[in-house]
């Protein structure tokens, strides 16, 4: 919407019950004011509102106070840029957010842990006056502060890794060992998840077992039998499959990931509210606190996702308005 | 001039601009929040970045200083 003079003027009227040839009186000595200063090469500044100016050109401009911008662009307040193709090593730029999760909450408490978060993390964000415009490079001592979390991450990461290889290869030995026992083959083409509904049918020896498959419908049928796997094997490759993804539980371990920002509160309260909410709706959320302007701010975030492309993806497919204002965040 | 008036001029001009209202003041110009998009950067070391969304407070005026003197 446009707010012209007379628009202007009958705002301010109403703010401040003064007589309307007052206010426009009012406001053409300050157009009077503004231009005068700037021909003499003066910039005028109305305080916590901006600065008005003739440019090298001599053009009239005006440039915002810190509180204005900040205001105007609240919702990405202290964004800073994120690297493209950040490395996985030493090599962290400067600009990217850190987050760093704690490992041993689950996903509920994830929300008040954002608290810990706040307390834990150093006071290093402060917005940017012009985010498009500005950008700060890679500072060394920097890098070598955000490196430290980052590679016990990993280990924990490679740990969880080797684990799930051992694993592997004890299931593997397991099921190869017993090939004569018939009551043991039963069992195991009842529990295995990988196998399709027709090869289950063909190879169960009870005919009402093949019936109820039969009549279920396949969408329902298969997921239960993998849910209630308690083979370890496959427990472990249904988590590593889940590590990423827009829904469902906060995975904790899961490092160098991107979320998708969509709500900004001053009231971290608020920002829980509306996060349980998500959660409710079975996304993965979380909440994560900056300090921007000396203000502690609250992020609401959804999904975590192993590169930006797939969070900008899924981005995509929320409701409106989300699917277009959102941002992305790093999280570590 | 009158401080009520410069006190109630920038809340108005806040209270629109945050609300994403372009104001336009005759004889000066037009206030308007701009929304640039998340969208990618490359720096002159090459590398490449994803620059964080804004809105962006812009100032149009078609006032020149000659005009004036």
């Amino acid at each position: 919407m446009k707010i012209d003079k007379n628009k202007l003027v009958e705002l301010l009227v109403e703010k401040t019950n003064m007589d309307k040839k007052k206010i426009e009186a009012q406001l053409d000595q300050l157009t009077e004011r503004i231009l005068d200063a700037a021909n003499r090469g003066k910039a005028l500044e109305i305080k916590e509102f901006g600065l008005f100016f003739f440019d090298q050109n001599s053009e009239l401009k005006f440039e915002p106070s810190d509180e204005l911008t900040t205001e105007i662009s609240f919702k990405y307040a202290g964004m800073k840029p994120v690297e493209m193709k950040p490395e996985r090593d030493a090599n962290i730029p400067a600009e990217i957010e850190t987050f760093i999760p704690t490992d041993d909450e689950n996903n509920v408490k994830v929300i008040s842990k954002s608290t810990q978060d706040k307390s834990t993390e150093p006071k290093k964000e402060t917005p940017n006056k012009d985010p498009q415009k500005k950008s700060t490079p890679i500072k060394p001592s920097a890098v070598r502060n955000k490196s430290l979390p980052r590679k016990r991450d990993n280990s924990l990461l490679w740990g969880f890794l080797a684990f799930l290889g051992v694993l592997l290869i004890g299931a593997w030995i397991y099921y190869m060992q017993p090939a004569e026992p018939i009551p043991v083959a039963e069992t195991e083409t009842e529990i295995s998840p990988e196998q399709p509904i027709s090869d289950m049918d063909t190879e169960g020896n009870d005919p009402e077992i093949d019936q109820s498959t039969d009549d279920l419908p396949e969408n329902t049928e298969p997921d239960p039998p993998a849910e209630e796997q308690s083979e370890p094997d496959d427990v472990e490759l249904e988590m590593e499959f889940e590590l990423y993804g827009l829904t469902g539980d906060w995975v904790n371990d899961v490092n160098n990931a991107y979320s998708i920002v969509i709500h900004s509160f001053y009231r971290e309260q608020r920002a829980n509210e509306v996060a349980a909410n998500y959660i409710n709706d079975g996304y993965r959320t979380m909440v994560t606190s900056r300090v921007v302007n000396d203000l502690d701010v609250y992020r609401v975030s959804l999904g975590q996702f192993e590169s930006i492309e797939d969070a900008q993806n899924s981005a995509k497919t929320l409701p409106e308005p989300f699917n277009t204002e959102n941002f992305i965040q790093r999280i570590q | 001039m009158d401080t009520k008036f410069v006190k109630a001029l920038k809340e108005v001009l806040r209270e629109q601009l945050v609300e994403k209202n372009s104001v336009d003041i005759d004889g000066l110009g037009i206030f308007e929040v701009k929304h640039y998009e998340q969208h990618q950067k490359r720096y002159s070391n090459g590398k490449v970045v994803m620059m964080p969304p804004a809105d962006v407070l812009e100032f149009k005026s078609n006032i020149k200083e000659s005009d004036e003197n």
